[in-house]
């Protein structure tokens, strides 16, 4: 990377700034969801604290090094809202048409793309920083220490938020519509996936392999369930597989949404 | 030198064919009018040179090259509608559009002053009327003084007197040399700003050239009398005039503009045996001309 790419870059994210600055609606969003993300954590260590011995088996370790899987797989049911901030965003600019006026004013069109994949890393890593703020808060609270050990959960949890915010990021880019492309996000993710998973699977190939590798499961699988993990996901592949899938799908997302945004009429 | 030059532009929307082989070029230091009827491909055209449709065929250069995204800086342009962050106030949009121009934020105030918006700077541009909005779109394009302007429609919107507001500004803006080019479906605000026009009709380039040329003015005199068939068979004898047509008023003869002489067609009628029962001069309408350019 040199010098100018890095000044292109500042540029494109200083822009991205100035247009979410002041525009309340978003850190509305972005609050509520940083409160709900300590808000779901603190419901599931209440129930995890309240039990704590009677059960046969934890369902929420928050002791270290295993708090960084439980944060990181309670967080990832909050995963829509980083990608309905992503959707948010990107929609606006086509229905205030301003995703025309940056390109007449003297953006490139690749430039205007790739600062919303910017935009999009920020929230990811935003999303990666609150959960493994969470992690050592809870995980200190709970066991009254601290360590780094299995803070690859947080990385996974980084891989995941890329995987949400970019599939949103796609939806946006191809639907334009703020409503139509939440409807489907939420849908597919809540339903669909699982549907045609299943579907496929069970009728056609008679394995509980082709789910695994689908857009959004790779990530889910990638930070398991902290209880029953073997009965949910067995025969799941390993981490590595399922990074490269992920790392897949996230270039794949980033690639078709460059091209359509190049070559159609905007 | 020329500012713009198009080669053989088509485009289609689908099956639609929006515009047809049009090739113009925009001379430095021209008001340049796109005229055309709703539909005709003004704005297509135009988007077509912001790169924000792609043509179907044809190209196109800014300032004898290829235009890119560094030329479009040098160009202040409207399309179509203004489009602003509806959250953000004026201020913060040009903050934002002055950014992506490169030009710093240093005369932002003062193309807020000059389009009659400085006192709302801080308003959100959600609150602004439709002719607010057309004024900011219009400052927006005037950051960084630019020397080559686009506006699609400039006073859509906007009330008799903002509209004047507008046309003066333009006439100002040409009259510091800079090349403007301007869509419109209006005739006479092509005619008092313009000094270059194209025609556009559904897609396809009627006419270009300097505004005299395409839009000549013409002269037209309305003659009748009693027994319509001599009147005709005496006039065609006259000579003089451009062309002559019936109509239900009587006869039209077309003269070059400003050359015909309602006396010597009195004399001549009357000396040749027939009293005119109506004689009047009607200078031919712009409008008419506009529709006969574009109504075959």
């Amino acid at each position: 990377m040199n010098l100018q790419t890095i000044k292109n870059m500042l540029h494109l994210i200083k822009l991205e700034w100035l247009k979410v600055k002041y525009y309340r609606a978003f850190w509305i969003f972005l609050g509520l969801y940083v409160i709900g993300l300590f808000g779901i954590n603190y419901v599931a260590y209440q129930f995890q604290d309240t039990l704590k011995g009677q059960l046969p088996i934890e369902f929420f370790p928050y002791n270290f090094p295993r708090v960084y899987q439980t944060i990181a797989w309670i967080s990832s049911w909050l995963l829509y809202f980083p990608g309905m901030l992503m959707i948010l965003v990107i929609s606006n600019e086509y229905t205030f048409k301003t995703h025309r006026q940056n390109i007449i004013d003297g953006l490139t069109r690749h430039q205007f793309i790739y600062s919303k994949i910017l935009f999009g890393t920020i929230i990811a890593i935003l999303t990666t920083f609150f959960c493994f703020l969470n992690a050592v808060v809870f995980g200190a609270m709970y066991s009254g220490k601290f360590s780094l050990e299995g803070m690859e959960f947080i990385g996974y949890s980084f891989v995941q938020s890329l995987c949400y915010v970019f599939f949103a990021m796609i939806l946006a880019v191809l639907m334009r519509r703020s409503g139509l492309a939440m409807a489907v996000f939420f849908l597919y993710g809540l339903i669909f996936e699982q549907l045609i998973g299943g579907i496929v699977d069970n009728k056609i190939l008679n394995s509980h392999n082709f789910f695994y590798y689908m857009p959004l499961e790779a990530s889910d699988v990638l930070v398991p369930i902290t209880f029953g993990n073997k009965l949910f996901y067995k025969d799941a592949p390993s981490s590595g597989i399922l990074l490269t899938v992920c790392c897949f799908y996230i270039l794949l997302y980033c690639f078709v949404s460059i091209r359509k945004f190049e070559r159609a009429d905007l | 030198m020329d500012v713009l030059t198009l080669n053989n532009i088509t485009k289609y929307y689908g099956r639609i064919q929006a515009l047809n082989n049009v090739s113009f070029s925009v001379p430095a230091g021209s008001v340049f009018g796109i005229l055309g009827p709703n539909g005709s491909g003004k704005t297509t055209m135009l988007g077509i040179v912001m790169d924000i449709l792609k043509p179907s065929s044809g190209s196109f250069q800014f300032f004898g090259g290829p235009a890119t995204a560094e030329t479009r800086k040098q160009v202040g342009t409207l399309l179509e509608t203004p489009n602003f962050y509806h959250y953000l106030s004026a201020e913060r949009n040009l903050v934002i559009a002055a950014e992506i121009k490169g030009k710093g934020h240093g005369n932002i105030d003062e193309v807020l002053r000059k389009v009659n918006l400085h006192h709302r700077k801080s308003s959100k541009f959600s609150t602004y009327s439709l002719g607010m909005k057309q004024r900011l779109a219009i400052a927006s394009c005037l950051l960084g003084d630019p020397g080559v302007l686009v506006f699609d429609e400039p006073t859509n919107g906007l009330d008799p007197v903002g509209i004047a507001e507008i046309r003066e500004l333009i006439k100002l803006l040409a009259a510091e040399g800079k090349t403007i080019i301007m869509a419109s479906h209006m005739l006479d605000e092509v005619e008092k700003v313009c000094t270059h026009v194209a025609i556009l009709k559904t897609g396809n380039l009627i006419t270009a050239g300097h505004v005299d040329e395409v839009l000549v003015n013409e002269d037209i005199v309305e003659v009748a009398a009693r027994d319509m068939q001599q009147l005709e068979a005496v006039l065609s004898g006259m000579g003089g005039f451009k062309s002559l047509k019936k109509s239900a008023n009587g006869i039209q003869l077309l003269y070059p503009a400003g050359t015909a002489n309602l006396e010597e067609i009195n004399q001549y009628s009357f000396t040749n045996g027939l009293v005119l029962s109506h004689l009047q001069l009607k200078k031919k309408s712009l409008e008419t001309k506009f529709l006969e350019l574009t109504n075959n």
